[in-house]
Formats: C-alpha cells, structure tokens, sequence
C-alpha cells in the first residue's frame, strides 16, 4: 500500500504535510513523533474517518483498528464483540485460544479488568478480516509486562497473519520492540526515517542502544504543538 | 438505627404518612366536609367506588386514552426525533415547534380543541386524546432525541472505523444504549399522560370516564367521591411509575449480567 502527498488542513491550520510512504504486507510500521505531530489523524485518515488530499493505493478493503480506549461494547460478551466488529465466527475461537483468552468467550466486556478488555480489543484487529491494522498508542496505559505480553501477541498475529500494520507509539522502547521501519513525523512530515534488522521475534531494548539513541536524538529536536 | 433512615421504602412511607397526617390536620382546622372531606370518608367513599361494576369499566376507559395519547406521542416522538438524529437541519427546524407545544397551557388548548370538536361534531373522546399527545410529545421526542444523541460516540466511530452494517448498529448499539433512557422517561410519561386525561376529561366533562365521574361529583357535592377518584387516580399513576421503573431497572440488570 502506498500513500502519496497526504495533506490535512483543519482550516489555516496544516496537520499533514506531504507525508508519503509505503506500508508492506507482514511488516510493522511505527510513527513516532511528539503530541500534535500528526499521528492519529494519520490512523484516521487510513481508517477512512478523514477527508484528505493525496493518494492511498490501494484503499483497505477493511481495517482493524486498536484504539486507545477498548471500545468494546460493555453488555455484549467477548465472543458477540468480536462477531460485532465483524470477526469471523471461525476465526474468533481459534484467536481467543491462541491469545489465552478462550475462557473469556462468555463473559460480558463490562465485567472484564482493564488489562483484559485491553487485549480483547487488540483481538478484534486480528478477527476481522483487515488489509490493514492501526494501532494508535494501544499499550500506554498496561504495566511493563502486561505491555511485553501484548506486544508478543500483536507480532505475532501480524507477522502470522501477513498483514500490513501501522503503529503509533511515543515510547521509542516500544517502537524498537516490533517495527521494521520507524518514521518520526514532526509538524506534519516525515523527518527521519529508519529501518531496523529484520527479527524473528521482538527485539529486546538494550540490544539496540545505537538505533534508540538515533531515534532520541531526532525527537528532541521535534516540536511540540498544540492539539487541535 | 442508621440502617431504618436509609431504607427507601421507609422514608417513602414516611412521607406519606406525613401527608395524611397533614390531610387530617387540614381537615380538622378546616371542619367543612364541602371543601376538605376527612381521609375516613374519601376511604369509605373510595370503598364503595371499588364495589361498584360501572367504575371499572370507566376506569378502563380512562386508562385506555391515557395509553393511546402516549402511544401516539411515543410514535410521533420517536419517529421525528430519529429523523431529527439523522439531519440536523430538521432538527433546527423543529426546534421552534416543539418549544411552543411545551410551553403550551394545556387546558386553553383543551378548550380550543373542545370549540373545534363540538364545530365538526367529532367524538367527545377525542380532545382528551390529542391533549394528552401535544402535551407528551414534546417530552417523548426531546427524551428520544437526547438518547439517541447520547450514545457513546468512540462506539460509533469503533462501528464506522469496522464497517458494522447499520442494522446492527441499530439491533447492539443504537437500541441497547438508547433505550433504557427513553424507557425511563416513557415510564415517567405514561404516568403523566394519566393525569393529563384525566384533566382535560374533567375540564371537557367526557362520558364514561373518570374525569367525568369527578365532574359530576362535583357538581353533586359529593366533595368525598371526588376526592376518592382522585386519590385512585394518584395511586395509580404512582403504581404505573415503580412498576416501570422496576421493570426498567430489573432489563437493566439482567442485561449487564
């Protein structure tokens, strides 16, 4: 999937500026960038919530999205919010097997902790038969090995599966965890880009110090806006 | 002890009992059976109303045109206040419309309506009916409107964002988030349209109806019957209220469960 010269205007105000990349099949793209770079109203755009100029091609034909918030639908059980999304029935048992989270089938998204609506929520990218997945800042709020666990699980339904993804994070840790390739959106563009080593597995931080300090060193030369 | 001052029911009773103590009160600062009957007559009163075949079938009656103007007020209401949910503009447009029909006096319309129906010999039930639909509308399309415009919006986006078809929006989102507001303020109406009935059945005299039966009471002096029938009235408007109520809250739980 290719995106060309995106622009986003909220009046006199430029959000997007000329963003261009390419998103692949089986591969994690990761959007750093500081608050009001751009980075959800990319998501949006993608999910087909925002009018935009440029060019997306191919245009997904259906996208799974990880919100920051669940979203789930609190008297409907795990299973129906999954079926609601438009998960396939086949394919929802299997997923909540292969997550640890069958036992949850039944129960009402309501009566579930936060850790677990969370995790159900990042099933239901994976249910839906999606082109593409975003995942906007989906772990920030879960402890450090709850955020571990989640990560292992949504590489591997991405690389298992072969779906493009996107990821926005600021948490650069995160973002050397699981992407192949970083961009660092500043004031609406794309002003670093990195592709990382291909791994079988999530990486582990402290192997990458190099890589993390490249990434650091060109965040703090971002700017910080204002939201809109 | 702290447990008894917390205990609804309690206090409920409580304050009813205040209010008949203060009935008896009246009555005894009062002494005049022609303007304050004593709660002992309007119960014997009330007694014999109960042991009389013809009140339950005026009862019936009553009680019918109170639902029927609340179903057509529901209808209506729900129907524009969708309508409205759907386009903004006609939600503008009807703005001013229901503003007047809520601040409406009920009985001058009543009166106009009673001109209007006597000038095209239309049935008598019928003002009572419209009365009771023009006064409820604008209460059932705001709660309506207000339900529909309160469901959760991250929910809609999530169903926009996953291409959820509108009718399952409408069967696991719309409905289930909007319904129990509305059935809330429903329950309160069907109440209210019972007291609107019966009103305007006095005020337009209609056989064969409770407010006629008050009317004639009335106008017979037989201040006891009257306040009898409107004790009834408010017991079972009051009955109307905690049985739906209940019903409401017991879906609620179930549905949580």
């Amino acid at each position: 999937m290719r995106l060309n010269n995106i622009q986003k205007r909220y009046g006199e105000k430029v959000v997007l500026d000329g963003v261009s990349l390419e998103l692949r099949e089986g591969e994690i793209t990761c959007i750093l960038g500081r608050s009001g770079a751009g980075k959800t109203t990319l998501l949006n755009i993608l999910a087909g919530l925002l009018p935009y100029e440029g060019e997306i091609f191919p245009m997904p034909k259906k996208v799974g999205y990880v919100f920051q918030e669940s979203r789930l639908l609190p008297y409907l059980t795990v299973r129906e919010n999954l079926l609601y999304a438009g998960g396939k029935p086949e394919w929802i048992d299997e997923t909540l097997q292969k997550a640890g989270l069958a036992a949850l089938a039944d129960r009402k998204a309501g009566s579930l902790s936060g850790g677990e609506k969370r995790r159900v929520a990042l099933l239901r990218a994976f249910c839906v038969d999606a082109d593409l997945v975003l995942l906007d800042e989906p772990f920030s709020a879960l402890d450090t090995v709850s955020k571990a666990q989640m990560l292992g699980l949504a590489w591997d339904f991405i690389r298992s599966g072969g779906l493009a993804a996107v990821f926005v994070t600021h948490d650069l840790d995160e973002a050397i965890s699981i992407a192949d390739t970083v961009l660092v959106l500043d004031e609406g563009k794309i002003v670093h880009t990195m592709r990382l080593p291909a791994a079988k597995e999530p990486r582990e931080y402290g192997k990458y110090a190099k890589e993390r300090q490249q990434l650091l060193d060109v965040m703090k030369n971002t700017k910080e806006l204002g939201r809109i | 002890m702290k447990k008894i001052f917390k205990n609804t029911i309690f206090l409920s009773v409580c304050g009813l009992a205040t209010l008949i103590v203060a009935w008896v009160i009246a009555y005894l600062a009062v002494q005049d059976d022609y303007v304050l009957p004593s709660p002992w007559a309007t119960a014997q009163a009330a007694w014999a109303l109960l042991g009389k075949g013809a009140f339950y079938l005026v009862l019936l009656a009553t009680l019918g045109r109170a639902f029927l103007a609340f179903v057509i007020a529901l209808v209506l209401g729900v129907g524009l206040a969708v309508i409205a949910y759907l386009y903004p503009s006609f939600e503008r447009f009807l703005r001013g419309i229901v503003a007047v029909l809520r601040a409406l006096p009920t009985m001058a319309a009543l009166l106009l309506i009673l001109l209007a129906a006597s000038k095209w010999g239309v049935s008598e039930y019928l003002p009572p009916v419209v009365i009771g639909g023009l006064t409820l509308f604008p209460l059932l399309y705001t709660a309506a409107y207000s339900a529909l415009s309160g469901v959760d919006k991250d929910l809609l986006e999530m169903s926009r964002v996953y291409r959820v078809p509108l009718s399952v929006q409408i069967k696991r989102l719309y409905l289930p988030s909007a319904l129990p507001a509305l059935c809330r303020e429903g329950v309160a109406a069907l109440s209210f349209s019972l007291k609107l009935i019966v009103s305007a059945e006095v005020l337009a005299f209609t056989s064969q109806s409770i407010g006629g039966w008050m009317q004639t009471a009335n106008l017979g002096y037989e201040i006891a019957e009257m306040t009898a029938l409107t004790a009834i009235v408010c017991l079972l408007g009051i009955l109307i209220e905690v049985a739906g109520v209940w019903l409401v809250k017991a879906w609620e739980d179930r549905r949580c469960a």
